[in-house]
């Protein structure tokens, strides 16, 4: 090589990950609404074990009293945490079913509703419906010693194919389940898995998850025990 | 001086230093015929092979001597693409030896922990996980963005799939005759009593409330009775307890309820660290220590002493100073870690690999490189990269270089060997080639200085750019200027920690099932110090070249504790030392602790079958008693830049990126690096390669860096 000028590296654009949510304003402001009340909750909780608390050092209670005393605080609380903990995971549900976020995730909404401008969404999160689930039920043909366990679909994002590879056991020694289809469940509610079952097949647990096809949502779960 | 590289004419000079999977990702890059010839590459490597901590080579009988046991997770999208294209091009060239990619990569979806338990003796878990839709190295679903919502959501996806399938395994129900199953409604009735609160939903929710409970209370303002707080700590310990022993104790399901625990303290502490909205993503919690993190939330001491958190740091080999009493794994990373393992694989969880690492990953990427016109320097050790000696200190003026030999006939040395027909890494120098023949010096050791001569190299008239790529270990060594001149640099090499590792593999007669191992396949880890973590591999042995085949070959791994003093450069001894430290290690282990796993290795006097172990060395007659060992493959990983690049609490923020600018015409590769992804792994070593290409050139964009801007 003959020698040159020294030469130097384009500016860098930037040196670190951008790991922040993405910097839609929908996005942020759906999230950080339930992230508020997630905590106003958590806030109330423990606002209250406090208050409890305060009263027991304030001299309210006997000090022999104090074991059993805490223990029925132990236990209050432990009942709060636990409501809280599920109105805490309902809220998180409701707000990734948010269509706001959603579509602002996906990048599929340049123009958005109200929620965009900065104010809450319409409803709070805390008033969403419960999550929209639909029966699975599992019909199995062939071998009489299989029976397939009922469980609940996720309603997929869109309208959409549902897919499956296969019923797998945890020993990839024996053979998969394949074939699998789905059908509108008899009656009309909800879905019907149909799994053909050879009876060579051995005996135990095959399971797989169902996925949307279109986005590989994964919606659930379908299991199938064949019986020794 | 020429202010960005656009304005050029000649082609740009890169001396890509180091040729592990960093430098190699970076050279692919920057030869890609996208750039029209812009950068000429030359890769200077110490010893006779790429590879790096990857590496492996062929020995006796064509056996494959790997550096450690390596798999690549369902998630490493960018390493798969990369293999991918290189797959692709040699099978464009029509003289491909290596067929289609997914012929060297094997998929798996069994992984199984192996542990002691308090009560209950040894304990298997084996985990399943189902084949997912796509292939690593597929462009990403529109849509299928790394987010915390999408991980949460699916989280809780499995938290409720995990409840579902304990209950199917614990409810009576099930057991009824098939045909009364058959009725749709009875059908939608089971339905509705499985998807009730059972005992394990219960269950996590009275674990999960005990954790907040003990927050809660901790959190409580003064003035506060001591007396009434240690009290109220022991009321949370015993309901605990209580729990423990009367609900989950019993329960032969309790790996699955330790899972449920985790991923609920990961829910809470989400929330409760406002993780969704925090710019800084999981980095936010990157100074916490993962368990502690884990704790804070509400997570039992049951699971976080559960062989499945075991397995993780096993898995990741984090141990500070290789020392099992210190558990040592940044809270965010970890947690980026196992979202991206468990949620983000495609195709299956994980895939081994056909043959060694260095034939499946390293010889295709070395044919492509040469084919491209990448020109290698092996034998080439560096000694130093020097700074200007006068004006600013904000370049690299010159790189020197230990020489450590030089081909016979003044040509490139040919480092590829055929096995089986396919080109492969020699597990020594090919001294044929080389003047002098066999010197019996390691080339690869540290403490092994044989040179030859020195060769110094000068910017502009030698290179233009740098890519530095060897590993965090070997920086204090070939990088002191900088070191001294920079804190920046000072406090990384103080701050990124590594720790050393060891190895063996065994050949074996019999297979697994017959000495007595009854489960698929897989990998398995959390089991006992300080070879935790093995994996059957009789897939590889067809690649081998033995006269009569053993049956199996299984690999084992773990860290390495480091002594108290560690050795004087002078030391030439020193690898040798811990060779056969290790060597005793695995033939000790062999003795005694592996009859837990296979205990039709044993006779009926309870002696190891040391029969059993296959010799590729071809002696007559083998070895027998313990001495046969001898003829297996073990190593100590205690090269410097061989170690294990670690990710302790409070160490990201000491990282350096490849794209930082100091020094102008320098950039830094490898998994020590600040990558987006800071985990000593394939994975995170070519995401440094992408990032030191893209340093240089522009290329590829930093949006196309699959999961660096991850939260
Ligand atoms: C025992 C073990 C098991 C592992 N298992 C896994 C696994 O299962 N999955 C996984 O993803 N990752 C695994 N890893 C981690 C993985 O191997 C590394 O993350 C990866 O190989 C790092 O690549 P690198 O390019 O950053 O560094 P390296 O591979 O260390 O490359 C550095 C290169 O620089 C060269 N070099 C060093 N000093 C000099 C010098 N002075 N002059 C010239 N050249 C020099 C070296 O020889 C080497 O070629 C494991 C690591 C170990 C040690």
């Amino acid at each position: 090589m003959t020698t040159g000028e020294r030469m130097s590296r384009p500016a860098p654009e930037r040196e670190a990950p951008n790991r922040g949510v993405p910097s839609d304003p929908a996005v942020h402001e759906v999230v950080a609404h339930a992230v508020r009340v997630g905590y106003e909750v958590i806030g109330d909780n423990i606002r209250q074990g406090k208050t409890a608390a305060d009263r027991i050092t304030a001299g309210d209670y006997a000090v022999k009293d104090l074991p059993d005393e805490l223990t029925q605080l132990s236990l209050r609380l432990l009942q709060l945490t636990r409501d809280m903990s599920a109105t805490t995971f309902d809220l998180i549900g409701a707000v990734l079913r948010d269509p706001n976020l959603q579509n602002a995730i996906k990048g599929l909404a340049p123009s958005l509703t109200p929620a965009v401008s900065g104010k809450p969404a319409a409803a709070p999160p805390a008033a969403a419906p419960p999550t929209a689930a639909v029966t699975l039920t599992c019909v199995v043909r062939g071998n009489p010693k299989a029976f397939g366990m009922p469980s609940m679909l996720q309603h997929p994002e869109q309208a959409a194919a549902l897919s499956i590879a296969g019923l797998f056991s945890p020993n990839p020694a024996l053979p998969s389940l394949k074939g699998i289809k789905f059908v509108p469940a008899p009656g009309g509610q909800g879905i019907a898995a149909i799994v053909d079952v050879p009876d060579s097949q051995p005996a135990g647990n095959y399971s797989g998850v169902i996925c949307d096809s279109a986005t590989h949502q994964t919606l659930g779960t379908l299991t199938v025990q064949v019986m020794p | 001086m020429t202010q960005g590289s656009q304005s050029v004419q000649r082609p740009i000079e890169v001396a890509v230093i180091g040729g592990g999977c960093a430098g190699m990702t970076a050279a692919l890059e920057l030869s890609h015929p996208k750039h029209g010839g812009r950068f000429t590459v030359t890769v200077y490597q110490e010893g006779w092979r790429l590879g790096g901590k990857g590496a492996s080579g062929r020995g006796p009988s064509g056996r494959v001597e790997e550096h450690g046991l390596h798999v690549w997770l369902g998630f490493y999208d960018n390493a798969f693409r990369m293999m991918r294209a290189c797959y692709d091009e040699l099978a464009a060239t029509g003289s491909s030896p290596y067929g289609d990619w997914r012929e060297a990569f094997v998929p798996q979806s069994v992984m199984g922990l192996f542990a002691t338990t308090e009560q209950q003796g040894w304990q298997k878990w084996v985990g399943h996980f189902p084949p997912r839709s796509g292939l690593p190295g597929d462009p990403q679903t529109p849509g299928e963005m790394h987010s915390l919502p999408r991980y949460i959501a699916k989280a809780l996806r499995l938290l409720r799939a995990l409840l579902i399938e304990t209950d199917v395994h614990r409810h009576g129900g099930t057991h009824r005759p098939a045909d009364d199953l058959r009725d749709p409604n009875k059908l939608l009735a089971a339905a509705q009593t499985l998807l009730g609160r059972g005992v394990f939903t219960t269950a996590a929710a009275l674990a999960e409330a005990i954790g907040l409970l003990g927050t809660a209370i901790g959190m409580l303002a003064a003035p506060f009775d001591a007396a009434i707080l240690q009290l109220a700590g022991k009321v949370a310990a015993g309901l605990r307890l209580w729990l423990e022993t009367n609900v989950l104790a019993e329960d032969r399901h309790r790996h699955v309820w330790e899972i449920i625990d985790l991923v609920l303290a990961i829910l809470v502490g989400t929330v409760r660290f406002g993780l969704l909205t925090n710019p800084q993503g999981l980095d936010a919690i990157e100074e916490y220590e993962c368990r502690d993190w884990l704790r804070l939330n509400g997570a039992s001491e049951r699971s976080l002493k559960s062989p499945f958190i075991n397995g993780l740091y096993d898995l990741a080999l984090a141990y500070e100073d290789g020392d099992r009493d210190k558990p040592r794994l940044a809270a965010g990373q970890a947690l980026r870690g196992a979202l991206r393992m468990f949620f983000g694989y495609r195709g299956a969880l994980y895939w081994r690999m056909r043959s060694g690492m260095g034939d499946v990953v390293f010889a295709p990427i070395y044919e492509v490189l040469r084919r491209r016109g990448v020109r290698f320097r092996f034998f080439h050790r560096l000694t130093n990269v020097g700074l200007p000696g006068k004006g600013p200190a904000d370049h690299v003026a010159s790189l020197t270089f230990d020489v450590q030999a030089e081909t016979t006939d003044g040509r490139d040395y040919v480092p590829l060997r055929d096995v089986q027909g396919r080109p492969c890494w020699p597990s020594r120098p090919d001294w044929a080639q080389l003047t002098g023949g066999d010197t019996g010096h390691d080339l690869e050791s540290h403490w092994d200085r044989h040179c030859i001569r020195t060769e110094t190299l000068h910017v502009t008239r030698d290179f233009d750019f740098v890519v530095l790529a060897v590993s965090v270990g070997a920086i204090p060594h070939v990088g002191r200027e900088i070191v001294a001149h920079d804190p920046r640099w000072r406090r990384m090499t103080e701050n990124v920690k590594t720790v050393a590792s060891q190895a063996f593999q065994l050949w074996l007669t019999e297979d697994l099932a017959r000495l007595g191992w009854p489960s698929p396949p897989d990998i398995v880890s959390a089991f006992v110090k300080p070879f935790d973590t093995w994996c059957d591999m009789a897939h590889v042995v067809p690649e081998e070249e033995w006269a009569t085949p053993p049956a199996t070959s299984v690999y084992f791994c773990g860290v390495l504790p480091d002594p108290a003093e560690l050795p004087a450069d002078s030391d030439a001894q020193y690898p040798e030392r811990r060779r056969l430290e290790v060597r005793d290690r695995a033939a000790g282990f062999l003795a005694e602790t592996a009859r837990h796993l296979w205990p039709n290795a044993y006779d009926a006097g309870g002696k190891f079958r040391w029969d059993l172990l296959a010799d590729a060395t071809g002696q007559t007659p083998p070895p027998s008693g313990p001495e046969r060992f001898a003829t297996q493959y073990w190593r100590a990983n205690v090269n410097p830049s061989d170690r294990y690049v670690l990710n302790v609490p409070g160490s990201s923020r000491h990282r350096i990126s490849p794209l930082d600018n100091t020094y102008d015409n320098l950039t830094i590769a490898g998994d020590w690096t600040s990558c987006g992804f800071n985990e000593g792994c394939v994975e995170a070593a070519v995401m440094s390669g992408l990032l030191a290409a893209h340093a240089l050139s522009g290329l590829p964009a930093l949006k196309d860096i699959d999961g660096y801007d991850h939260p």
